[in-house]
Order: C-alpha cells, then sequence, then structure tokens
C-alpha cells in the first residue's frame, strides 16, 4: 500500500513534512517500510511543445526543432527520436536540466548545428514502465495536448511527491484505503480529517427497473451493490486525479477505470465497472463457478476455473472472476454507454486462492484477500458516482441495487478504564482516555457517575470488537514509549527445566572440549541423500514435506549423517581437510500417517584429516580409534554406565571391517566406524571419514545420577605386565572377559600397552602386552599373592583363548 | 712430622684448586682425608711422637683437617654452582616456537547466543522448555488465535506435511502446550528456543531459522512489566546503554502487540548503514497474551494476564557477531565455525 504526501493533503489541511508522516505512522502502528522522494529523480525538465520541425541538412535521421517551453522564444533542439513530429508535446530538458543518474544537460554541437536541450522519452526520466502505455514507451514520449507549456513535468505528472510504501497488518486491512491512513494521521497530530460527503439516494428505486442482483449462497458474498450511469463520456480524467494515480503507482487510464481506482484506493474497497449493454439478462448472479467452467479475461486470457472460485454471472454468461478480474465480454471500452459499478465484499480466502491458481494478483484482489468491512461498499459505490458526475462524465440512475443478506455487526464496547491502567500498568485518567477515542472520530458515550464510557465502534473498524481491542487503542495512542518499565511481581516459577534440554547442553560442552566445532544443518534434505548414504529404506519412514522449496528440501531427515558428510564435503571441497565437527540435531521417523512424527534426539560426529606434522613431530592421527577415544569419553563424561562397542558387518554406509554398534545395557544407542568406501566416493569424497550417531533419548536419567566417593587405597599397589601371542581374530574384548574372569577382585585395573605383528611373530598371530595392576583395601599385598591371581589369568588366557606367554 | 703435616696442607689445596668436577674432588677428598687417605696415615704415626709433641701435632692435624674440609666444602658448592650454570645453558630452549597443539573445539554462534538467552532468562526465573519440531496445525495456528483461512496466516509462509501437521514456523505453539500442562496452576514463566521453518530463502532469510518465546501468565501481568523485562533482556544482551523502543504492530495471539527495536549496537543510535538510519534494529515481536488464548487454554481472562515475546536467535547473533549474510551460519565452514 503506497500513500502519498499529495494525497493525504486533501484529507489534512496542514502540510506535513515527511519526517512527521514517517513518524506519526509508525506511532500509530502502520510500518513505514519506505519513503520514496519521487521529486528527486530529475530537475529542469517541462512540458515543451515542438513548434517546427525540419530534417538536419546533414544528417537524414536527425530533426532540427524549434521548441516552446513557455518562455519568450523558441529554442532550438536536435532530436534523434523517428516519432518526433510538429505539434506534439513532449518533456524538454533544458540546458542546466539533471536527469537521473545525474546526467547534465548542456549546450552541444550535432553535425555542425547547435541544440540547446533535449526532448526527452519515459524511459530517459525513468518513469516506472507501468505507468506508461505502449505507446508512451516508444521514442520521446507523447505527452496529453492539454497540457499547459512550460510547467514542470514532475508538476504535471504527479511527481512533485513523497510516496510511503506501508506495511498494513492484517488486523487493519482498512488502512489498505487512503481515507483511513489519514483517520491516522490526524489522530497522531491531533488534526481535522475530512471525509469526501457522498449523495446516499440508495434507497431510491430507479435502480432496480435496471437490474436485479442474486447472491446464491451468502458464504461466498455477503454484499453485492450494483449501481448504474448513463451516457457515459470516455475520456482522460482530469490531471489532479491522474497525478495521485501515478505518484501511487496506477497508470491513468480513462475517467471509468480511474474512478474505479481511485476510490479502491481511497476507500479500500475494490470495483469493477461493467458495460451495461454488455450484460445480457440483466441480471447478476453470484455464484460459485462449476469446475471446468471457462471465461475470457480482461487480458485477453481464457481462464479455466474451479468449484472453489467465486463467478459473476449475468443471467446468461460468466462476466467476471469474483474479486480477481473481468471478463473481456462486458469490458467498458470508448463505445461504452451505460455502464454498471459494482461494489461488493467476496469471501476472502476464495479470491485468495483464486488470484493464487490463476497468476492474477492486483490491487483490487490484494485488498479483497484482506477482508473489507461490508458498510463500506455502499460509501465507496456513491463516491465514484459521484465523482463521474463530477466530472460530467455521466449521469447517475438514482438508488442502488443491494443485496446484502448477513448485514455486518455493529459493536459498541464498553470501556473500562480502571481495567485499561491494570493491564497496561499506567495511571491514565478517564477523560483522556475517552479523548483518545474522540480523536479516532468514533462517538464516546459516557456513563452517569461512572468512569466507565461507551464506544461506538464505526464500521470501518472490523477490528475491535471487544475490551481488549480498547486497551490496545489507549496504548498506542497514549505512546507504548510513555509506558513505565517495571518487572513483574511473580510467585516464585516451580516448573523444572526439561532433562532432555540439559543434556544437550551438556553433550555440546563436552564435544566442543574434546576438539570438535559445533554444526547446524537443516532438518529437511533431499530424499537421494539415502541413496548416496546405501540405505535407501530409510525414505519410506521419512516423513515428506508436501510443499517444499526444492526437492533438495524435501524430507525431514531420518538420520544426522547426510547433513555432516555434506558439510566434510563441502569443507574438504574448500581445502580445509581436517575436520572435527559434530551436530546435536532432532531426527524424523514417520510412525502413523496424519499423526505428527516420532521426533528423536541425536548427536553425531565426524573426524577425518592427515596427521598434522609439527616441530615435534607428528600430531592427530585420526583413525578408527580416535573416533571411539571421543565416544568413549562423551559417554563417560556423560555417566553413561554399561557401554560396550560390538563389531557390526551389517551397517551399509559404514565399513564392514571398521564398525561398531554402540551398546549400552545391552541395547544399541548408535553406531562409530569409518564410512564406507562407496559412500566417500557417492559423496565425492577421497580421504577417509570416521563417524558416529548416537541418540540421545532414554539417557536424561543420567543427569541425576548422584556420583559417591569411594574411599581411597591405604595399601600399596604392585603392578605386574603380561605379554603373550595370540590368534588375530582373537577380538580384545573376548581377552578382557577372560582377564576380568580369571581375577579376584584384587585386580583394579588393566591397560594394554601393546599390539605387534611384525617379524619374529608367527603369521596368523599377534603379539600383545598388557600391564594389570592388583591392589587389596584391607592390606598390602605380598609378592606370593599377587603372583597366584598373575599366575591364573595367564593359565586362563592359555586355556581358554590359547595364547602363548613371551 | 709438622713439615709432613704442612706439606699435605698445600698440596692437597693445590689438588683441591686444580679439580674441575665434582667427581674429582671427591677423589681428592679420599685421597687426603678418607680412612687410607694422606693425612690419616700421618696421624697414625702420633704414636711414636713424645707426650709434649703429641697434643701440638695434634691440635695441627685438627686445624689442618678443619681448614681442609672448609676448603673442599666451599670447593664443591662452587663446583656445584659452576654444573648447574652448565646445565641449564645446555638446556635453553627458544621459548617463542609454538606451543604443543590442544584440542578446543567450538560451539555455534547461533548455540553461543541461545545460551546467553537462557542464562538472562532463568536468572529471572524463567524455566527453559521445548515443543515439537513437526506441529499440529492446532498448536501451530489455531490454538494462537489463527484460525484456518485467517489473513494473518499468510504472514508465515509455512511448510505442510499433511492439511493439519506442519513444520512449526515459530515457537509460540510451546506458549499453549506449556499452559495445557499448567493450567489453571500459576504462574507460567517459561522460555522455548527451537527450530522453526518457514518457505523463504535469501540473505536475509533462511528456511529453516531459531527462535526463543517467552511467556509469563500470572495475576497483574501488565504490559509495563513487559516493557521493563525487554528493557532488562537487552542491556543484559547488548550492554548497559541500551534502549528499546516499541511500535504499536500486530500479531492474533497478543494484543496490544508491539514490534521492539534496540538501540543501534553500531552506531549507538546515532544512525548507520545497518541500521538504515534510523538508530534502531528490529530485534523481536511481543505483546500482552490475547485473552482468547489465556481462555482457550482454560484461564479466566478476567482474572490472569500475561506477555510473551519472540525473537530471532540467528539474527541476535548476526548482529552481535556483525555476520552480514545469514547463510554464512548453516554453510558450517569450519574457518567460519572457529572464529567462535
Amino acid at each position: 500500500m503506497k500513500a502519498t504526501k499529495n494525497w493525504l493533503r486533501k484529507y489534512i489541511d496542514r502540510t506535513f513534512t515527511t519526517e512527521e508522516i514517517d513518524v506519526g505512522l509508525t506511532q500509530a502502528g502502520i510500518e513505514v517500510e519506505g519513503v520514496d522522494d519521487l521529486s528527486a529523480s530529475f530537475a529542469g525538465v517541462v512540458v515543451g511543445q515542438v513548434v517546427e520541425r525540419e530534417k538536419h541538412p546533414d544528417a537524414d535521421r536527425l530533426s532540427l526543432c524549434k521548441v516552446d517551453v513557455g518562455d519568450k522564444e523558441l529554442v532550438q533542439i536536435i532530436c534523434g527520436a523517428p516519432n518526433c513530429v510538429a505539434g506534439m508535446k513532449t518533456p524538454v530538458a533544458k540546458v542546466g536540466a539533471v536527469l537521473p543518474g545525474g546526467f547534465k544537460i548542456k549546450k552541444a554541437k550535432l553535425k555542425g548545428i547547435e541544440s540547446f536541450g533535449m526532448l526527452c522519452s519515459a524511459q530517459e526520466l525513468e518513469i516506472d514502465s507501468a505507468l506508461l502505455s505502449e505507446a508512451e514507451r516508444e521514442g520521446i514520449w507523447t505527452l496529453p495536448e492539454d497540457w499547459e507549456i512550460g510547467v514542470d513535468l514532475k508538476k504535471a505528472i504527479g511527481f512533485d511527491d513523497v510516496t510511503f510504501e506501508l506495511g498494513i497488518t492484517p488486523n487493519r486491512s482498512d488502512c489498505l484505503g487512503m481515507l483511513n491512513v489519514a483517520r491516522e494521521l490526524g489522530m497522531m497530530y491531533e488534526e481535522k480529517v475530512t471525509i469526501p460527503e457522498v449523495n446516499d439516494n440508495s434507497e431510491d428505486p430507479a435502480a432496480a427497473t435496471y437490474v436485479s442482483v442474486e447472491i446464491e449462497d451468502p458464504e461466498l458474498s455477503n454484499r453485492y451493490i450494483a449501481r448504474i450511469v448513463k451516457d457515459i463520456k470516455i475520456s482522460p480524467s482530469p490531471l489532479w486525479m491522474q497525478k495521485v494515480l501515478r505518484a501511487s503507482g496506477m497508470r491513468p487510464i480513462n475517467n471509468i477505470v480511474d474512478i474505479t481506482n481511485y476510490v479502491m484506493l481511497e476507500t479500500g474497497q475494490p470495483l469493477h465497472a461493467f458495460d451495461y449493454d454488455k450484460l445480457e439478462d440483466k441480471k447478476i448472479v453470484v455464484r460459485a463457478a462449476k469446475e471446468g467452467e471457462k471465461i475470457e479475461t480482461l487480458d485477453g486470457i481464457e481462464r479455466t476455473l474451479d468449484s472453489e472460485m467465486i463467478l459473476i454471472v449475468d443471467g446468461k454468461k460468466p462476466v467476471a472472476v469474483a474479486g480477481v478480474m473481468g471478463g473481456a465480454n462486458s469490458e467498458v471500452d470508448d463505445s461504452t454507454v451505460n455502464i454498471l459499478f459494482e461494489s461488493a465484499h467476496f469471501a476472502y480466502a476464495s479470491v485468495r486462492n483464486t488470484s493464487r491458481k490463476l497468476g492474477l494478483r492486483s490491487e483490487a484482489s490484494s485488498r479483497f484477500e484482506r477482508g473489507i468491512a461490508p458498510e463500506v461498499s455502499m460509501y465507496a459505490v456513491n463516491r465514484a458516482v459521484d465523482l463521474v458526475e463530477q466530472m460530467q462524465a455521466g449521469s447517475a440512475v438514482p438508488g442502488a441495487v443491494d443485496a446484502y443478506p448477513i448485514k455486518q455487526e455493529k459493536h459498541i464496547v464498553e470501556l473500562d478504564p480502571a481495567r485499561v491502567n491494570a493491564t497496561l500498568g499506567t495511571d491514565i485518567n478517564a477523560e483522556d482516555m475517552q479523548s483518545y477515542f474522540v480523536r479516532l472520530g468514533f462517538d464516546v458515550i459516557k456513563e452517569a457517575g461512572s468512569d466507565k464510557a461507551k464506544i461506538d465502534i464505526p464500521y470501518y473498524r472490523t477490528d475491535i470488537t471487544r475490551h481488549v481491542d480498547l486497551i490496545e487503542e489507549v496504548a498506542r495512542i497514549y505512546g507504548y514509549d510513555k509506558i513505565p518499565t517495571t518487572l513483574p511481581v511473580s510467585a516464585t516459577n516451580t516448573k523444572r527445566q526439561k532433562k532432555e534440554i540439559t543434556l544437550s547442553e551438556r553433550v555440546k560442552e563436552n564435544l566442543y572440549g574434546l576438539g570438535l566445532s559445533e554444526i547446524i544443518t537443516y532438518a529437511f534434505i533431499h530424499p537421494e541423500e539415502y541413496k548416496k548414504l546405501q540405505r535407501e529404506e530409510w525414505l519410506e519412514k521419512s516423513v515428506r514435506i508436501l510443499n517444499p522449496l526444492s526437492e533438495a528440501q524435501s524430507v525431514m531427515r531420518a538420520s544426522l549423517l547426510p547433513g555432516i558428510l555434506n558439510i566434510a564435503k563441502n569443507n574438504i571441497r574448500k581445502n580445509q581437510k581436517n575436520l572435527q565437527i559434530f551436530e546435536v540435531g532432532k531426527v524424523f521417523e514417520q510412525i502413523k500417517a496424519n499423526e505428527l512424527p516420532k521426533e528423536e534426539r541425536r548427536v553425531a560426529c565426524l573426524v577425518t584429516g592427515d596427521k598434522i606434522k609439527n616441530w615435534y613431530g607428528y600430531s592427530n592421527e585420526i583413525d578408527f580409534f580416535y573416533m571411539k577415544g571421543i565416544a568413549e569419553t562423551l559417554l563417560e563424561n556423560l555417566g553413561i554406565e554399561g557401554v560396550s562397542f560390538v563389531q557390526n558387518k551389517e551397517d551399509s554406509t559404514c565399513h564392514p571391517g571398521r564398525c561398531a554398534s554402540i551398546m549400552v545395557d545391552g541395547k544399541t544407542a548408535g553406531s562409530i566406524g569409518e564410512v564406507h568406501p562407496q559412500v566417500l566416493e557417492n559423496y565425492g569424497i577421497d580421504q577417509r571419514i570416521y563417524v558416529m550417531e548416537l541418540t540421545l533419548d532414554g539417557f536424561e536419567e543420567v543427569l541425576t545420577n548422584v556420583k559417591s566417593y569411594s574411599e581411597l587405597p591405604k595399601y600399596p599397589s604392585s603392578n605386574r605386565d603380561i605379554a603373550f601371542t595370540i590368534k588375530e581374530d582373537v577380538l580384545d574384548s573376548d581377552i578382557m572377559q577372560v582377564i576380568a574372569g580369571a581375577s579376584s577382585d584384587k585386580l583394579v585395573d588393566y591397560r594394554l600397552f601393546d599390539v605387534y605383528n611384525g617379524e619374529q611373530i608367527e603369521d596368523g598371530y599377534k603379539s600383545l602386552a598388557y600391564n594389570l595392576t592388583y591392589q587389596d583395601s584391607e592390606k598390602t599385598l605380598t609378592d606370593e599373592e599377587v603372583a597366584e591371581i598373575h599366575q591364573s589369568i595367564q593359565n586362563s588366557l592359555e586355556e581358554k583363548l590359547g595364547a602363548k606367554l613371551r | 712430622m709438622r713439615d709432613q703435616l704442612n706439606e699435605i696442607r698445600e698440596s692437597a689445596k693445590l689438588a683441591i684448586e686444580g679439580a674441575t668436577s665434582l667427581e674429582e674432588l671427591k677423589e681428592i677428598q679420599v685421597q687426603y682425608l678418607g680412612k687410607k687417605g694422606k693425612l690419616t696415615q700421618v696421624l697414625r704415626g702420633m704414636g711414636k711422637l713424645s707426650a709434649e709433641e703429641r697434643p701440638v701435632i695434634g691440635q695441627l692435624a685438627n686445624v689442618i683437617r678443619d681448614e681442609l674440609g672448609e676448603v673442599f666444602e666451599n670447593s664443591s658448592k662452587a663446583l656445584a654452582t659452576k654444573a648447574m650454570e652448565q646445565k641449564l645453558l645446555k638446556e635453553n630452549i627458544d621459548v617463542t616456537l609454538p606451543g604443543r597443539q590442544m584440542n578446543l573445539g567450538s560451539i555455534h554462534p547461533v548455540t553461543l547466543v541461545e545460551k546467553r538467552i537462557k542464562e538472562i532468562f532463568t536468572q529471572m526465573g524463567y524455566t527453559v522448555e521445548e515443543g515439537p519440531e513437526v506441529e499440529n496445525d492446532y498448536y501451530n495456528f489455531e490454538r494462537l488465535n489463527l484460525p484456518k483461512n485467517h489473513p494473518a496466516r499468510e504472514m508465515q509462509d509455512t511448510f505442510y506435511i499433511s492439511e493439519d501437521i506442519v513444520l512449526r514456523t515459530h515457537t509460540s505453539p510451546v506458549q499453549a502446550r506449556v499452559m495445557d500442562e499448567l493450567a489453571p496452576h500459576l504462574p507460567v514463566k517459561i522460555i522455548a528456543p527451537g527450530r522453526v521453518f518457514r518457505r523463504d530463502d535469501d540473505a536475509t532469510h533462511s528456511p529453516m531459522f531459531h527462535q526463543v518465546e517467552g511467556l509469563i501468565v500470572d495475576e497483574n501481568i501488565t504490559f509495563a512489566d513487559l516493557r521493563g523485562t525487554l528493557l532488562e533482556f537487552v542491556k543484559q544482551m547488548f550492554g548497559e546503554d541500551s534502549s528499546i523502543r516499541l511500535r504499536p504492530s500486530y500479531f492474533p495471539f497478543t494484543e496490544p502487540s508491539a514490534e521492539v527495536d534496540v538501540s543501534c549496537i553500531f552506531c549507538d543510535g546515532k544512525g548507520c548503514r545497518l541500521c538504515k538510519q534510523t538508530g534502531w534494529i528490529e530485534i523481536l515481536g511481543s505483546g500482552m497474551v490475547h485473552p482468547r488464548v489465556l481462555e482457550m487454554a482454560g484461564y479466566d481472562s478476567e482474572k490472569v494476564t500475561g506477555f510473551a515475546f519472540g525473537m530471532g536467535i540467528d539474527r541476535i547473533a548476526m548482529l552481535k557477531y556483525g555476520i552480514d549474510d545469514m547463510r554464512l551460519l548453516f554453510e558450517n565452514d569450519i574457518r567460519f565455525l572457529k572464529q567462535f
């Protein structure tokens, strides 16, 4: 919605500065999204007339003109435009003029003849092409014949104005009309707002002899007014109207079309004019379109309709798509004699859907979509008819045919100043509050012996229906910034933070400490990602978005791995090859159609990179065990117990020999492994990558685990090493189990410190060395006692696993 | 014998002075003062001396022993000091070489800001809450006074999963969920951070971003409390000198509603490119909870009031860290992440 300074001036007798309008509307709650000073674009350009035109003696394509610019003498100007003819009126940039872009007009010599200025095209003046007819876009700009010579062009076209691009909130659709913008501005500055008076003879029965109106279903339209104007003389509209329309971004066309546009911009009520004589049955019917029904709209395109669209029919044929566009078959043209003005109210949801489906969004449809007060429709159509008569463009048939099945509700709301102050935390007195509503132009009915008053809400303010709406009016008129600042005096909050939130925070802190950087990726992914991961089966349980921005963002992720792998790929491409990253986020799984999906909180980690050579050697040897170390430390720090890593050859995303399930108390909680070379190839990554993905759901309770102190040992411990060779396929976890099983509680710690399978070791075997720590809490263990336990461990390893001691 | 002793004294002193290491000194000590040392051997011959001579020589021998002991001691100290000096000299390093690389990761700027917001509000007694990211139309819209076909739904371009299920377009549905859980208990005093989704993608909009919702419902909560709370928040978030400006606006679930601007943190409100010369930057939307929203949750809107606010975490992170393109937040370039 655009408001212009000159137009507002028609209703408020005060010359506002641009700043005043900007601040006033903003404080009133109308967002000023942009301010455009139209007069800043060019200077020194006037309306001129080509008096004489001859060919340049030395150049066929140039015209040598004598131009009247309102000065005493004619000015000699050379022009290259082919449409330059004697008698035409056109913009003239005189010597000293400045065109858009700062281009200065100077005296020039063209093929030996002097030129004192330039005849301009609309394009050179950077006039928005939407404001121009096709003819006006060609060559130099042909101006209307009746324009006064010598007048500043900006004034002539209405560009001596400032426009304000307004953001109108959905509750204030009334402000899609200039009148109500003026009312807001007047209210803010306590200035009188003059609303144009209209003749209302709507009750006169004359109109009904010309046409009837029938609304088939009040759900489609709850008001449709028709007024008839006879003896129409189609001509250009008066200059003042052309100017404000142009400044508001609308192209003047002819008096009738301009009036409908003008009244729409003024009142917010879109109007449509039909050529009355083209209506066959003189009977307007508003009905739902039939599936597949066709109509050729004003733009000459045949439209196919569906049953959710609303159609205006003349008794025989469709004549307009309601609220969206008129039909070509009933268009007003130069031969039109009688017209029918439509001022109606259509179901906004239907108009919205229709304009979307047909790709036809206009100033009119966008107003219908926002909802208009039906009571405004009569004022608007009367205003249009008055304007026609004022311009002597036709003579009105008295009366209006008004189908109005559901009358707009009238609201009178009681203002309770005590409650207003209690809600706002203010101390505004009752009289002041009442005066605010007077400023708004509302009727205030005081109640004797009480602070309370009844506020009569005008029909156009559909946003005010209950007391809280009055509170808002008081707040904004009083001024939000005058309201005090206090802190709530509220009882202690007994609600406790959810544990899963705390758990996520802990995971992030831990991984940060372990050297990983947090990433955040989109929760929606490309369905192809699952194929890349070799997990196509995940697509079935994935949640799909019906209206994604693109295929690449069309399914909700069922795993955090696609996101983290893509980030790794992008970084590697930028030559950032050493990466340690993680993400904490939700994954989604469709359990049942039309129910909320299961959301599961997970953490994913990814590490990759080379050994980094340092002056002290190498660091960051990233391999499976680096990843595993992170997993183990994370789980330990979180206090999750009963963790084991079980080899998993089935995980198709991972290298079959380098992947494990992370088990907690025997249940799978996640997986860890080296990414399968095929998956890496699918992602276009050519370095080894290690990932883990772990669920966080179900582990919230570990946060409540209380650590308890165990007594420090009083007696010394003793260490023994054990080294043996064993078959290569014996797992460390098996050896650990045997050692643990064979020892008494005197074995307090064991640690693998060497793995070797080089020379001197039989093929298919490996050599392992463990350091074992023995200790007793009651006494110092003797060498003999230690030797005995140590021996039983050795025996067990030999018997159960075929270890050979070295 | 006296001559013998004096000669030992002189030769020992010479030897000690000539010693270049502690080991050498030790040997000399044994050579002279040890059990089989030269001085001891001389003293063994004392028996042959006369009774008059014996105490005199004995005293001399003691003097020499003490004297040599002292010399040994001094020399030993000097040599130890010298040895230490040499060791230290040898162990000289280039302290300007880089330290061994320790691994510290980084926390995403959005998380950092979210954490700060949580801190500020939990200090004020709010509890952190969460809700689902895929949400019922009912909670995302209807419970917020946005029935189907309400024009205000147009303000938020919505991703649909089905007719009744959406990707939540704001964190506001958590308001309704928490009120359902608590009503009629008072107070409700929560903030709810989380991811939200809208069909928008350019330099200032991302189809996924983060919000924090705030809600308080109790008896006697006022618009002044809202202003005070938000002022306290911006002072803690952007600095003690920050101020706020409230502009009337519209959200279906609050009334009165306000857009809230913070004084521009780049120019202190003087006007610059980033605040488009206005001195103010919009950071959040807020208002008094609409009575309909309270009523739908089962609260008596005649007795209790509340306020709510919602802010974009990503936007605040961009302001706070001077990030000019929202897409940087989700590109996750490691060189970007490591700056935080």
